[in-house]
């Protein structure tokens, strides 16, 4: 009797909560709505037009557009281990076939480099999508397949044999196309175009799935999320920008060795980029690569070894007590210090 | 006959790869921990073993045994730092992953900053003088100089694991780290015991390895590290006795692709790498590491 | 009225190594049926839930959600078909809050259902729901998975313990729940240590053992049963 009693009186009380939650709810969501567009909003446009003006400022053009590609490789690396805890080793490989088929595409077809970059983001795509059964493997085992792929991809270009059609070892030249405004200009909208991706990603369907994935795929699958599709779509995406990135390189230096583009060290950059400012928000890659890549240009050019000890450093420290990053400790300070203030004026 | 000329260099190759992998495979065993400063440990005992020679005289095969306690200890002790963060963590393996890879990049920087980046070689006179000749062939003398120090050295891992109460231990925890605590094994103590073995038998073949693969320099880690991953990867993750067959298997496709496919022979350990993980991803003797 | 069966399990077979876990189990359930699933500790109940539920393929036998053979589909694809679960140790969405989790589910598994608004009311987490789950006690979670499983809007649910060290008064709510549950044409295969709780909730109950099914029947007559009392007086 008690218990039927319970079940008759449920439905009207919570029904009355309701009313008064949803009114409350749904203010409490909108100004959180408002809030999270104008956050967004100024992560993408802030950025871009700091880089925009940037060159009034300051002259190295070649370090701010490197600086632009690094965010855009580490918004990558963002994409695929923020999202689904897979850490990437070989994106490299991806950075090194963008930057190869922007390069023959000029070459081969003389396509304007605007569309060849495209195209190199597109053929990294491709690539990635021939590589998806790695995502089968365990979260370790992708990691290191990763590594082996890009090294292969390397092995595969830079090989004498192919001189016909890569150059080989020897190197491309698209020093004919040279543009030092137009190579610019397409940098900055490589690094909007990347930090929209991770919000688009983050507000979509797609986020959502990739979030529930990395906490449990079990209960993902259970919850009708496929998983390997999922996780693919990140992957696709994840290697596109970095296949439009190697496209801007190689439209800004004009001459390059297979050795530079599939450079190990350029997948550390990216990771540790992301890591140190925190993976899984937007912001943190942005911070990561413009700080740390300043930093190493201003000192670390001459003294590359200093460098890789403080990002060897960064790892350790970070993976083990700083999970969420720069962006994610400025975040906890700001709300303990709301929190203060708060208790401060009550 | 160049046909057996690869053949015979591929298991001289194979067995100093095996002898180069045991080591990974062994840290993996234990604690699933996936070292990616493995080919940085094998550049340390590199520079040791030219150190050891250059500075002391000491002759690298003496070295192998040389470097050996000093890495014991050293991994111990490292084993007992992570241990914490590590049993913590939600994906361990991944972690460790992570980890090992910062580590590398510290290593590597380090070694730079002492001893500078360019590559040191030891003579192979240090080891053997002039070739040996085998079924009317004649090969480098360090080959087999190495291939025959990579026997006892691999035999004696294998003795450790099967026949010493330690590695019974070991073998105890390889299987299931809950039953061997269960049964009243330190799981924490062996496991950092372990870890401490399979570094020193990585930095032991570090002190030879330079002989095979034409020196040592600070930013070699890495291509090694994939190597010995290939190599246990074919003969199966956690699988100690795999190891010595995915070295012989790894060795002779790798000599008889330089045979026939010159130029593309750099390519071999990232293929075989892949291809097994994606076609065989339980190597010869199989372990699951498919996730969906 | 006729029942149509909405799941079929039939002679299911699945191996670990050597060890056969289930040895050729069979079971139907018709719609809005409520079944108890019993047995001592390892004789395959849990195995049996993973293979129906597809995150274990089985090595004989076959499955069918409504007349449709799902042996071979993953997990994900048979949500589709109208088979959902629960888990022993609750498996939520820890970083994601109570919402976000049964978002996800009918936006994935449940998009034809209608019970997207109803799920956190019916299964008491409407004033949980901006809560992240990592926030959660255990009961609360074990809820928040049932919730995410009647989002994909099943057919046929399986239940794993939900029962387990809640008080008399918390069980005899959770009874209610699960009532109202199957009154929403949700067959409910209920495992259950519990055999009072289950007395009170079931019609019929079927009973493993090592892997084989050794009685299946009125709950009553299962109490009277020699082999059903040898293997709980005995394991």
């Amino acid at each position: 009797m008690r218990s039927e009693e319970k079940l008759g009186d449920i439905p009207a009380k919570s029904g009355d909560r309701q009313m008064t939650d949803k009114g409350q709810s749904l203010r409490g969501l909108g100004s959180l709505l408002k809030r999270r567009n104008l956050k967004d909003l100024l992560a993408v446009v802030v950025p871009v037009v700091i880089f925009s003006l940037a060159p009034h400022f300051y002259s190295n053009e070649i370090l701010l557009i490197s600086i632009m590609i690094y965010v855009a490789l580490a918004e990558g690396v963002n994409i695929i281990y923020g999202f689904t805890g897979y850490l990437p080793f070989g994106y490299v490989g991806f950075y090194g076939v963008g930057a190869y088929a922007t390069s023959l595409a000029i070459l081969d077809f003389n396509l304007p480099p605007e569309v060849s970059i495209i195209v190199g983001g597109a053929i990294s795509a491709l690539v990635a999508l021939v590589l998806m059964p790695l995502l089968r493997l365990k979260g370790s085992y992708f990691a290191i397949a990763t590594l082996a792929a890009a090294e292969a991809l390397y092995a595969i270009i830079g090989n004498p044999s192919l001189k016909s059609i890569t150059q080989g070892p020897y190197g491309i030249n698209i020093g004919s196309v040279y543009s030092s405004g137009g190579s610019y200009v397409v940098a900055v909208v490589l690094l909007g175009l990347s930090i929209l991706t991770v919000i688009a990603v983050k507000r979509s369907k797609l986020g959502l799935a990739l979030r529930a994935i990395k906490n449990d795929p079990v209960s993902a699958s259970l919850s009708g999320v496929n998983v390997v599709v999922e996780r693919t779509k990140a992957w696709l995406i994840s290697a596109a920008i970095a296949g439009l990135a190697g496209g801007v390189f190689a439209w800004t230096i004009t001459i390059f060795y297979p050795s530079a583009v599939f450079d190990i060290s350029i997948s550390v950059f990216a990771i540790v980029f992301a890591l140190f400012g925190g993976v899984g928000t937007t912001m943190g890659p942005v911070i990561g690569a413009v700080v740390l890549y300043g930093l190493y240009s201003y000192v670390g050019v001459t003294q590359p070894q200093y460098f890789q000890l403080i990002f060897g450093a960064i790892i350790v420290v970070f993976v083990l007590f700083v999970p969420k990053g720069i962006v994610g400790l400025l975040g906890t300070a700001i709300n303990r210090l709301g929190s203060l203030g708060q208790r401060q004026r009550g | 006959m160049l046909f057996e000329y690869a053949v015979v260099a591929g298991v001289l190759f194979g067995l100093f790869y095996a002898f180069l992998s045991i080591g990974l495979n062994l840290v993996f065993g234990v604690q699933r921990i996936v070292n990616l400063a493995h080919g940085d440990v094998i550049m340390i005992g590199g520079f040791a073993s030219w150190e050891l020679y250059y500075t002391y005289h000491i002759s690298p095969l003496l070295s192998v045994v040389l470097v050996i306690p000093p890495t014991v200890l050293a991994g111990f002790i490292i084993y007992r730092l992570i241990d914490g963060p590590l049993s913590r963590a939600q994906d361990p393996e991944m972690l460790s992953l992570i980890l090992f890879f910062g580590v590398s990049q510290i290593l590597e920087a380090l070694v730079t900053i002492f001893l500078g980046n360019n590559q040191r070689s030891i003579p192979d006179s240090s080891l053997v003088h002039g070739p040996v000749h085998f079924l009317g062939q004649s090969y480098p003398g360090v080959w087999w100089i190495v291939a025959g120090a990579s026997i006892p050295m691999v035999g004696l891992v294998i003795l450790y694991l099967y026949r010493t109460k330690l590695g019974t231990a070991t073998r105890a925890i390889m299987a299931d780290p809950i039953e061997a605590a269960a049964v009243g094994i330190d799981v924490r103590k062996v496991s950092a015991i372990t870890f401490g073995v399979g570094l020193a038998i990585t930095a032991s073949v570090g002190a030879i390895a330079p002989f095979m693969i034409g020196g040592v320099d600070p930013s070699e880690g890495v291509n090694l590290t994939i190597l010995a991953f290939a190599v246990i990867v074919i003969g199966s993750l956690g699988n100690i006795g795999g190891t010595v067959v995915g070295g012989l298997i790894f060795g002779v496709a790798f000599e008889l692709a330089q045979l026939y496919l010159p130029s593309w022979s750099s390519l071999i350990p990232y293929v075989l790498l892949l291809a097994v993980l994606l076609f065989k991803p339980s190597g010869v003797l199989g372990k699951r590491v498919r996730s969906a | 009225m006729t029942l149509t069966n909405v799941l079929e399990v039939d002679g299911v077979v699945k191996s670990f190594g050597g060890f056969k876990a289930l040895n050729g189990v069979s079971l139907k359930v018709s719609q809005g049926e409520i079944v108890g699933l019993v047995g001592p500790n390892g004789c395959g109940k849990t195995t049996l839930v993973n293979v129906v539920s597809g995150i274990y393929s089985c090595d004989g036998g076959s499955v069918r959600l409504g007349g449709k053979d799902v042996t071979h589909l993953p997990a994900h694809k048979r949500v589709l078909f109208g088979v959902n679960r629960t888990f022993q140790v609750p498996k939520p969405f820890k970083d994601m809050t109570v919402q976000e989790n049964v978002e996800l589910a009918w936006n994935f598994g449940g998009r034809h259902g209608s019970l997207r608004d109803s799920v956190l009311g019916t299964t008491g987490l409407e004033d949980l729901k901006d809560r992240v789950t990592s926030t959660l006690n255990t009961a609360q979670q074990k809820r928040l998975d049932l919730a995410r499983a009647l989002a994909t809007n099943p057919q046929v649910l399986f239940v794993d313990e939900l029962g387990a060290g809640l008080n008399p008064s918390e069980l005899s709510d959770l009874a209610e729940m699960l009532r109202g549950i199957s009154k929403l044409n949700v067959a409910l295969i209920v495992v259950e240590h519990l055999m009072g709780f289950l007395e009170a909730l079931t019609t019929r109950v079927v009973v493993l053992e090592a892997g084989k099914e050794i009685f299946e029947g009125n709950i009553k007559d299962a109490i009277r049963d020699k082999k059903v009392v040898e293997v709980f007086l005995g394991g």
